[in-house]
């Protein structure tokens, strides 16, 4: 684990790498504090700049990319009341009131603070216990990926109940005939092509991504605004202030916020580590549990700007989306949509997360691992100070913010391929996720399905080959067996539960 | 009653049953290495998905109706949409300077934008900064003119 450290700390201390993390923490920061734009949408929008980066640099910027778009999701939570992302909706509930109460900055400040400390508990957990899952994946077979990958798309999909379990299936499932679209791949036939020669190659993971995240987004933004607007879009006292923010804390505040972090941390990381649950479900289970152990006097604080409150929730999405990097490094399974996302872009740059990747790229896993603690530390001590100035940024008027998102969705991926035809497909897919995404239905599945969808036919052939054409190894190979059945249980249980809750 | 979740699942219903029409286009070569063939997989996925379809679209309504496409301001979406098309078909024509200031200009105008000399100075200073990132930084060449008139 030494000499992985000094691999890691050797990749990530280069002039080059360290300027890459601060642009990833401080785009992911801009682009996580508009109001409806994630880590999903800010992933997206860096891959293609990304793509031109040596592998390495451009995995730490992604990695960056993401909790730095966390950070500033909870900006916008605490200035305007307007979570940036879903994983940032608890942080609003004690932030913007305390916010509001005449003590933005002190309220940044914790939420700041309880996120770097979540952050930098994971990565040392997430040191812990990558080493350890990835020598125990070492022995898998494709037998056993190919049972991981179907637990990885049923815990995604399974993460609801009734109706909306099925429109995550359902969502899956168009991910994974998009996956089928291009060369078959062992015979390389070519399937649903309808006779183009520029989707022989398949449908580019990037212009999925950009156009159902990104430029839907966008679009909806557009379609939302009432028919002839003119007006300015509305600017808060909070975000347009010129004076600098008060981010002092008592030590008063730090003893009440600490042990919340400390709890909320282990439970963040530890969600994180399950495929589908993520930083939402953390920051919500951490704000609850935090609302059960306060007493009286401190419960009633909650939802009125306690420090406990906002502690809370930013501790655990934070350790959560530094958890989630455990299955995405060690076995190559995505547990969000994010991950998903990443999976991708780690795919796109010729590394294969899973089990080879500490012994093939070592540069990469340890590079990763050790440059969230350099970019959790970025985030504290430039981010922090620069957040009022940042801040502005929530008062850039929309029709000047909206066609540059636009802009850089449809560059980014014209940038990849030099194909005018994929600006066209990004316009199409774009109207559809729309479509969808009114509807109600996931798009985090149909990318997830997507990204598997290609590995589970490659590792479903190689089983069948290694089995002499049988499918006897769904039971006579343990871990297989193991697997699979985690994944029927998972699928199975979640609506059984509710029914029997729902009944009782 | 219609609502949203049936709508969306009549929607995906009817994808994978052209999907499904599609796989049997899919050409079968002698010799597959295992059982699976290109179609088996596209099948399975196919079935599937037309029996979730169905589930959702047959299942008692507990939904209210609602109407989430009632509000949009499609008056402005439908353009936008037009817009990016034309941006794609022109970026090669017209080349990376044009076509993106253009593109931008078009944006900020139907977003309401009136003024004209920030709606120029925004879109070109976006558009040379964008460019000079591209090349200058990334190492990335984007042919800033027309294919007739680049040096």
């Amino acid at each position: 684990m030494i000499e992985g450290i000094s691999a890691g700390l050797s990749a990530v201390f280069t002039l080059h790498n360290i300027a890459f993390l601060l642009v990833g923490c401080l785009t992911g920061t801009l682009i996580g504090m508009l109001p409806g734009l994630g880590p999903m949408t800010a992933i997206a929008l860096m891959i293609p700049i990304a793509s031109t980066l040596p592998a390495e640099t451009s995995i730490m910027m992604m990695a960056a990319v993401y909790y730095g778009a966390i950070f500033g999701g909870s900006t916008s939570s605490i200035l305007i009341n307007a979570p940036g992302v879903a994983s940032t909706v608890a942080t609003s509930f004690d932030g913007y009131p305390m916010a509001k109460a005449g003590q933005p900055g002190k309220a940044l400040a914790v939420a700041a603070l309880a996120s770097f400390a979540g952050g930098l508990i994971a990565a040392l957990l997430l040191l812990l216990f990558a080493p350890s899952l990835a020598a125990v994946s070492l022995s898998f077979h494709s037998s056993d990926y190919f049972a991981l990958m179907i637990l990885g798309l049923v815990a995604v999909a399974a993460f609801g109940a009734g109706s909306e379990l099925r429109k995550a299936l359902l969502m899956t499932l168009i991910g994974l005939m998009l996956s089928t679209v291009g060369s078959d791949p062992t015979q390389g036939i070519p399937r649903f092509t309808l006779g183009m020669i520029d989707l022989m190659d398949g449908v580019s993971f990037l212009l999925l991504v950009m156009a159902t995240f990104a430029l839907s987004e966008a679009l909806l933004q557009i379609l939302r605004k009432p028919a002839g607007t003119r007006q300015q879009d509305p600017q808060t006292e909070l975000t347009s202030q010129s004076k600098p923010l008060n981010l002092s804390l008592s030590r008063q505040d730090i003893q009440e916020a600490s042990p919340a972090v400390v709890r909320s941390s282990l439970l963040g990381f530890f969600v994180g580590l399950l495929p589908g649950a993520g930083a939402t479900i953390a920051s919500l289970l951490a704000y609850g549990s935090e609302h059960r152990l306060a007493g009286r006097v401190r419960r009633a604080q909650f939802g009125h700007g306690s420090i406990r409150g906002l502690a809370a929730p930013e501790a655990a999405n934070n350790a959560a989306a530094t958890g989630s990097f455990v299955p995405l490094l060690t076995l190559g399974i995505p547990g969000s949509g994010t991950t998903a996302i990443l999976l991708g872009a780690f795919i796109a740059y010729g590394v294969q997360p899973g089990p080879m990747l500490m012994i093939s790229e070592p540069a990469v896993f340890w590079g990763v691992i050790v440059s969230m603690w350099l970019g959790n530390i970025v985030l504290l001590i430039l981010n922090l100070p620069m957040i009022p100035y940042l801040a502005r940024l929530l008062s850039v008027r929309q029709q000047f913010l909206l066609p540059l998102i636009l802009f850089f969705s449809l560059v980014g991926v014209y940038l990849v391929s030099f194909n005018t035809f994929d600006i066209q497909m990004m316009v199409i897919f774009a109207i559809v996720a729309v479509v969808f995404r009114l509807l109600d239905f996931p798009m985090a599945p149909m990318i997830l399905g997507f990204i598997l969808g290609g590995m589970i036919e490659e590792n479903l052939q190689r089983a069948l080959l290694i089995y002499d054409n049988s499918w006897s190894f769904l039971w006579q190979r343990p871990m297989t067996l193991i697997i699979m059945s985690l994944a029927v249980a998972v699928l199975i249980l979640p609506p059984l539960v509710n029914r029997f809750v729902s009944r009782r | 009653m219609i609502n949203t979740d049936r709508a969306g699942a009549l929607l995906i219903l009817c994808f994978s049953l052209g999907y499904a029409l599609l796989i049997q286009e899919i050409t079968l070569l002698d010799g597959a290495p295992t059982g699976l063939t290109a179609r088996s997989m596209p099948t399975f996925i196919a079935g599937l998905a037309i029996l979730i379809s169905l589930w959702l679209l047959l299942q008692p309504g507990t939904r209210q109706a609602s109407r989430p496409f009632a509000a949009l301001n499609w008056l402005l979406g439908a353009p936008f949409c037009l817009l990016m098309s034309l941006y794609g078909f022109g970026l090669r024509p017209l080349g990376y300077l044009l076509s993106t200031f253009l593109f931008l200009a078009g944006g900020f105008f139907l977003l309401g934008e009136r003024r004209g000399w920030l709606l120029a100075t925004v879109a070109l200073s976006v558009t040379g900064v964008f460019w000079l990132l591209l090349s200058a930084v990334l190492g990335v060449y984007l042919p800033l003119l027309p294919p007739g008139l680049a040096p």
